[in-house]
């Protein structure tokens, strides 16, 4: 499918809606790039789908603007904002074929027979269905239907697609496939992709944006990998991943940040974003950044006794009792340098930049 | 049941037979009454349609070439076809605001449409006789705001008998409408809107092609009702708009033809059984929609 057009971008600016008492959107801005694939992660009932269905134009904010190719679209009636949307459960039509669903966007807009044909050839090959054309929605599988609604949603070349959960019914293998030809379809595609789900491996594997919603609020976006490396609150470090928290009080010890915890002190990398001294803070630290030595009764390092372990083929998570609380540890199968014990003595190190200031929002 | 020796016992019963044996004996007391006043009136009602007044099919020939029966076939016809679509039209959208309406309203206007089921049929009749008959409620208060001079024929007439018909069949078309559009999902209109649909064009091309089994099983439903309405075309129609019902009691009871008005009643019971199979059809069709 070729592009006639560069594809735009979804501008939301202080987007609020509210039923009854509560609010479903409090005051969300995000800046959609053009062509990017951005991800809206968050629990159920964060008010990711609100946000998703107010871009679409099935629901209408209290307030804010969401503005596409610079043009306020707030008022606009869904069918004029020509965004390709696949729904959560797919809604295809169960009275048409597949060719019949595909084609419905085009004769809606009277396009000339042969070219309905051409257009509907082309985008059920783009999903590999070519050979499913004259089968009902009820006659295929879960992701045969997932790749019906992505061609319907496509065919009529829409410059932003929007994506309600799409691959939540379907079974964890499929998913995964699927996965790998989303990101595939939207980088050949080049268009707008906005992606709801509640799924942050999902969110993670595919996306150029993640934004993360909870309450009704963005509370971060950026890259994966900086909302991975530098969670900026607490939720989020525990939602993407896992982490391992330390609480203690920041202390500028010989002008070099740290986080005192109970006896220890453990340094902070410089150039953090650091309150200042003496605030309470917590420390974030994933757990394959950890380093895992046999405690030889001395040295750097925080002691620890190992109290259970989980070998998962490619890994090893480990349960490390310290007097900081408990830690997890996930250390690579081959790099594993001892044989685990329960009860082992353990020493625990981590470099100043693997730890994380989050904020407290639990 | 463990008791083998029991079993045994039962003259000639093997295990299985027993309980067929108990299903027939509870069904026997139905099977009698039916026997004796359904299905032997029914076959009564059969014989003397091509017994009398001669043997012969001659009053299934009648049927078709003796005028003033097919002046009442023909009303019966066009009142049937007029009230059965009007019911139809006004029931698929009662059923549409119902199914769409919110939670608390949703069972509000339900139990409007089934009010209605309360009201006898000769009550309702009587009821649109007082309010517009020619000193009835309505005619009386146009005239008194000075809208019309002379009042206006509403009953006695076509006019009256649809009134009354379609006032007691809306409920029959709202319910399987309701049941039908219960099982449309939710997200069809809006997929529609997204691929550029207008709410008009998401209504003709999705919600209507796909509440089409509704429409047709309760179109059937509710005109095979209308055949068989006499109450309402006798005291509405005034008998000036005679309708087979009235026709057939007309035979039996006052000019005693019975031959005619029973091939009569035996023709609108095949019509009526055809169409019912014609319904058993589209309702299996709908079914196949189901697993969307």
């Amino acid at each position: 499918m070729t592009e006639t057009q560069a594809p735009s971008g979804v501008m939301i600016q202080r987007v609020v809606k509210q039923y009854g008492e509560t609010y479903a959107l409090k005051d969300v801005s995000l800046d959609i790039p053009a062509g990017s694939f951005t991800t809206l992660l968050g629990p159920s009932g964060s008010g990711k789908t609100t946000l998703l269905m107010s871009i679409a134009g099935f629901t209408r904010p209290d307030a804010g603007r969401i503005l596409a190719n610079g043009r306020d679209i707030i008022a606009m009636p869904p069918e004029k904002r020509e965004f390709g949307m696949v729904f959560q459960g797919y809604a295809l039509f169960p009275h048409l074929t597949v060719a019949g669903n595909v084609a419905f966007a085009l004769k809606l807009r009277r396009r000339p027979r042969a070219e309905v044909q051409e257009r509907v050839k082309r985008a059920l090959d783009l999903v590999q269905l070519g050979h499913l054309a004259d089968r009902y929605p009820r006659q295929l599988s879960g992701g045969q239907q997932q790749r019906v609604a992505l061609a319907r949603a496509l065919v009529f070349e829409p410059q932003v697609l929007l994506l309600d959960e799409p691959l939540s019914a379907l079974d964890k293998s499929l998913r995964a496939d699927l996965q790998w030809e989303l990101k595939a379809l939207h980088a050949r595609l080049g268009l707008t992709f906005v992606y709801v789900t509640h799924d942050q491996e999902e969110a993670l594997s595919m996306s150029d944006q993640i934004a993360i919603i909870r309450g009704g609020e963005v509370v971060q976006s950026g890259a994966p990998s900086a909302l991975y490396e530098r969670p900026k609150t607490h939720f989020i470090a525990s939602f993407l991943g896992r982490s391992n928290y330390v609480e203690g009080r920041v202390s500028g010890r010989n002008g070099t940040p740290a986080v005192v915890a109970g006896p220890h002190v453990l340094d902070l990398p410089p150039g953090a974003d650091i309150p200042a001294e003496g605030n309470p803070v917590i420390l974030a630290i994933r757990p394959e950044k950890i380093a895992v030595t046999v405690d030889s009764g001395s040295g750097p390092g925080l002691p620890g006794c190992l109290t259970a372990w989980s070998y998962l083929g490619a890994s090893v998570t480990c349960r490390v009792a310290t007097d900081l609380g408990e830690f997890h540890v996930q250390l690579p199968t081959w790099q594993a340098a001892f044989e685990p014990r329960e009860g082992q003595a353990l020493r625990l190190h981590w470099p100043p930049d693997a730890g994380c200031i989050v904020r407290d929002d639990r | 049941m463990s008791d083998a020796s029991q079993i045994a016992a039962a003259p000639n019963l093997p295990r299985m037979d027993r309980t067929q044996v108990t299903v027939w004996a509870m069904a026997l007391l139905p099977i009698a009454v039916l026997s004796v006043f359904y299905f032997y009136p029914l076959i009564r009602v059969l014989l003397i349609s091509v017994t009398e007044p001669t043997p012969g099919f001659g009053n299934y020939i009648d049927i078709f070439t003796s005028s003033p029966v097919r002046k009442v076939l023909s009303t019966t016809l066009w009142i049937c076809v007029v009230s059965s679509s009007i019911s139809l039209m006004l029931g698929y959208l009662l059923a549409y605001a119902i199914v769409h309406a919110t939670g608390r309203w949703q069972s509000w206007m339900l139990l409007a449409v089934l009010l209605s089921f309360w009201v006898s049929i000769l009550i309702r009749a009587f009821a649109w006789i007082a309010l517009l008959q020619t000193r009835g409620m309505v005619n009386e208060t146009l005239q008194a705001i000075g809208l019309i001079d002379d009042p206006i024929r509403f009953i006695r007439n076509p006019f009256g008998v649809i009134l009354g018909m379609v006032h007691y069949m809306i409920p029959y078309a709202v319910l399987p409408l309701m049941a039908n559009m219960r099982t449309i999902d939710t997200r069809y209109v809006p997929a529609a809107r997204g691929l550029g649909a207008s709410p008009f064009g998401a209504f003709w091309r999705v919600f209507l092609p796909l509440s089409l089994p509704g429409l047709i099983s309760a179109g059937i439903l509710v005109f095979i009702f209308s055949i068989g309405f006499y109450i309402t075309p006798a005291l509405l129609g005034g008998g000036r708009t005679t309708m087979v019902a009235e026709y057939i009691a007309l035979q039996v009871n006052e000019t005693l033809a019975w031959g005619q008005g029973t091939a009569l009643a035996s023709s609108m019971l095949f019509v009526v059984f055809t169409l019912l199979i014609v319904l058993g059809r589209i309702v299996k069709f709908r079914n196949m929609f189901g697993a969307a």
